[in-house]
């Protein structure tokens, strides 16, 4: 009896040491403070479905195979007993130069065959090993600021590209009776151009192949107060390489320094006399990680565990792009240009060779300031529709009676690839008050109640599974953000329907095959097509602007004019004045007259 | 008295003069070409004028190593992501914004800084 209740002792006892843990590991990309990224399991410290940014007692955090964690928002501390691990082909993404720190003896910060990298152009985001344990092994690191190693800390780096944009301070790492190990290391620091690397401060370092490359324009290396055992295979300095009182009669194979070379009396290296050509800003010699072998090492790849995808590029860079309409063409409208306002973006993701594997687009339906019922498409100019695979998910059409597919989803009879996102707006907006407009209408939210916008999501495959389409495949260069080319299919009079063959563009665009050309340079249309002129009045007025990032449209019948103020002289100056007009800048709105909610 | 009267008076020429001067000069600037629409209806623009608040710039790398390169935006942002191959034609095409003035292009741990005050850019990356 006594010994049973012994165990159960001893068993609660293993149950409240393992309960004590809380471990956040991750379950897709995502955003660090996001929880959907994480499963949290444990309940040791901390009730967040995400792990904080500073990393308390028996606090873990995991980043599996495959999953990009991007921390944007703060700097990542771990503090007392808790641990960091990204394990193979994971990646922790610091944006916005934020960095990470160890400040206890007892975490632990663990990287298999992972990838720690600040994307970010700037200098800064620096990481400090202050206290704990660093165990790097096959890992890429890029840290934009600062990589210091202090006396407390101690750990092992093995076959890593390890590329320091500033200093590099390894200041007392290890110990004299358990060293460091930096076995097949490629050490660059000073990446931007100027950035120092230093060892001392009674350093213990076990070195194996360890490479040293110190500041591609200038940056100097040294050595003091240290002990190194082992092999440095090469240092190369653009500046001074500074060595005194080194123990530890460590090799040195290679060495190079434009200025002077002090204290090498402890080394017998080769002198290199060219450093210019020795400083090469890459980890050729030490192996990256590709896991997919798709050619792309994992630090840049955006999809490292799948062949078929690397690259992903998004337009525009941030947020949406606004397309505004008015849809009396070839007639003058109101210019109020609210008679159709979509928001859009698309992603294009290359694979290793530079070709367009797919193109994802979102839209956003926003407003329609319209009597007809205008239907909504984009072309691809010059993409014929055999370079498409397939498109999916359906895009909002509701079966018109004009609309014919081809097998991969393009319209049929296109010259051009041609893809109707909407066949009748109002069918995915639907009015629900007095009249036939959406979210126009500001002063009578009763009457006019705002609907929510339509969000529809399609995806163009040109590249499926690996196998190109019938037409073959498409470089990215050979499709430019310039090929795509939205417009809006009119509505008919005094009917439900659309006239597929009157179609408005932006202007300057080449329409559709469906396109009645007839209908250039009449009434107020000045196109003319042996010019290039699309969609303009003769004093050059179009139908259609697209703005680069998402702006509020205007309430009906109100002209663009009265809600942007300097859209006018803007437009007077052809360009070259004003060119923010739709920014949020003081002085270029009037709020009255937009629809903002 | 007679000559502060020819004194006032030749002020008074040479500031009629002055300001009409300034405003033959207002008149005959870009700047009076703006502001005589009150609305858009009444706007008359240039044929070359796009309407566009975008610009598109044809980049031309060339390198002698095959490596990734990023080409980050004037806020820091990734516009484009893509592998440049050794001695070949790289042809990068962007869209940014009309205000961007410059871009950079990152290879290899260097930043390469490019104004896009240019619709068409070649750059050696060494």
């Amino acid at each position: 009896m006594k010994k049973i209740l012994s165990i159960i002792i001893i068993n609660c006892f293993i149950l409240l040491t393992i309960e004590a843990q809380t471990v956040w590991t991750s379950r897709t990309n995502g955003s660090w403070s996001n929880g959907n990224t994480w499963t949290r399991t444990g309940s040791g410290g901390g009730t967040s479905s995400a792990p904080p940014a500073t990393l308390g007692n028996n606090q873990r955090v995991i980043i599996r195979s495959g999953h990009t964690v991007t921390q944007s928002v703060s700097n990542i501390v771990l503090d007392e007993n808790s641990r960091l691990t990204i394990e193979n082909g994971g990646r922790l993404n610091m944006g916005n130069m934020r960095g990470l720190s160890l400040i206890n003896n007892n975490c632990i910060f663990t990287i298999n065959n992972g990838t720690y990298e600040n994307n970010t152009s700037g200098n800064g985001g620096n990481v400090l090993i202050e206290r704990g344990v660093i165990n790097w092994k096959d890992a890429s690191i890029f840290i934009s600021g600062n990589f210091t190693l202090k006396t407390d800390a101690t750990g092992t780096l093995e076959n890593i590209c390890l590329r320091v944009k500033q200093s590099s301070l390894v200041e007392g790492f290890g110990s004299s009776t358990t060293y460091a190990v930096i076995k097949d290391v490629y050490w660059m620091s000073g990446v931007s151009g100027t950035g120092n690397f230093s060892v001392k401060a009674n350093a213990f370092l076990n070195a194996n192949n360890l490479r040293v490359l110190v500041g591609s324009t200038s940056g100097y290396a040294e050595f003091e107060n240290s002990t190194i055992v082992g092999t440095i295979f090469s240092i190369y300095a653009n500046d001074n390489l500074i060595i005194s009182n080194l123990s530890g009669n460590p090799s040195l194979n290679n060495y190079c320094a434009d200025n002077n070379a002090q204290g090498l009396g402890a080394f017998s290296g080769t002198k290199n006399n060219n450093c210019a050509v020795a400083i090469a800003q890459s980890c050729s010699g030490i192996p990256r990680p590709d896991l997919d072998g798709d050619g792309i090492n994992d630090d840049f790849d955006d999809f490292p565990n799948d062949i078929n995808r690397a690259f992903s590029s998004f337009y525009p860079c941030n947020g949406y792009a606004t397309l505004m309409y008015e849809d009396l063409w070839p007639l003058k409208g109101d210019y109020d240009f609210n008679d159709l306002v979509i928001d859009y973006k698309y992603q294009t993701i290359t694979n290793g060779a530079n070709q367009v594997v797919e193109v994802k687009y979102t839209f956003v339906l926003k407003a329609i300031g319209a009597g007809l019922r205008n239907g909504f498409g984009f072309q691809l100019d010059n993409i014929t529709p055999d370079k498409i695979s397939s498109i999916s998910p359906n895009s909002k059409t509701h079966n018109a009676s004009w609309l014919t597919l081809n097998n991969n989803g393009t319209e049929a009879g296109q010259t051009f690839t041609n893809v109707i996102v909407y066949d009748d707006v109002y069918k995915s907006l639907p009015w629900q008050g007095v009249g036939n407009m959406v979210n126009v209408y500001m002063d009578e939210p009763n009457a006019n109640p705002y609907v929510t916008p339509d969000t529809t999501r399609i995806t163009l495959r040109f590249i499926e599974n690996g196998v190109a389409p019938s037409g073959g495949v498409l470089t990215a260069s050979q499709l430019p953000n310039s090929a795509f080319n939205p417009y809006l299919i009119c509505g008919e009079q005094n009917s439900m329907n659309q006239q597929r063959n009157k179609e408005i563009h932006l202007p300057n665009r080449i329409p559709s095959s469906k396109m009645n050309t007839a209908l250039f340079g009449t009434q107020k249309d000045d196109s003319n097509p042996a010019t290039g002129k699309y969609y303009k009045t003769s004093e050059n007025l179009p139908w259609a602007i697209e703005i680069f990032e998402s702006i509020p449209h205007m309430q009906e019948k109100r002209d663009i004019s009265s809600g942007y103020n300097n859209f006018i002289p803007w437009a007077e100056s052809n360009g070259s004045m004003f060119n923010n007009w739709f920014s949020s800048n003081p002085g270029n709105r009037n709020e009255t007259n937009l629809y903002i909610r | 008295m007679l000559k502060n009267i020819t004194l006032i008076l030749f002020s008074a020429i040479a500031i009629v003069s002055c300001k009409k001067d300034l405003v033959e000069r207002y008149e005959k600037s870009p700047r009076v070409q703006l502001n005589k629409a009150s609305k858009t209806s009444e706007l008359k623009t240039n044929e070359s004028f796009g309407w566009s608040t975008s610009k598109t710039i044809i980049l031309n790398l060339q390198t002698e190593e095959t490596s990734p390169t990023l080409i980050i935006g004037s806020n820091g942002e990734v516009l484009v992501k893509a592998l440049l191959f050794a001695n070949s034609k790289n042809e990068i095409t962007l869209t940014v914004s009309s205000n961007s003035e410059q871009i950079k292009v990152l290879f290899n741990g260097k930043e390469f800084p490019i104004s896009t005050s240019s619709n068409e850019i070649s750059l050696k990356l060494s």
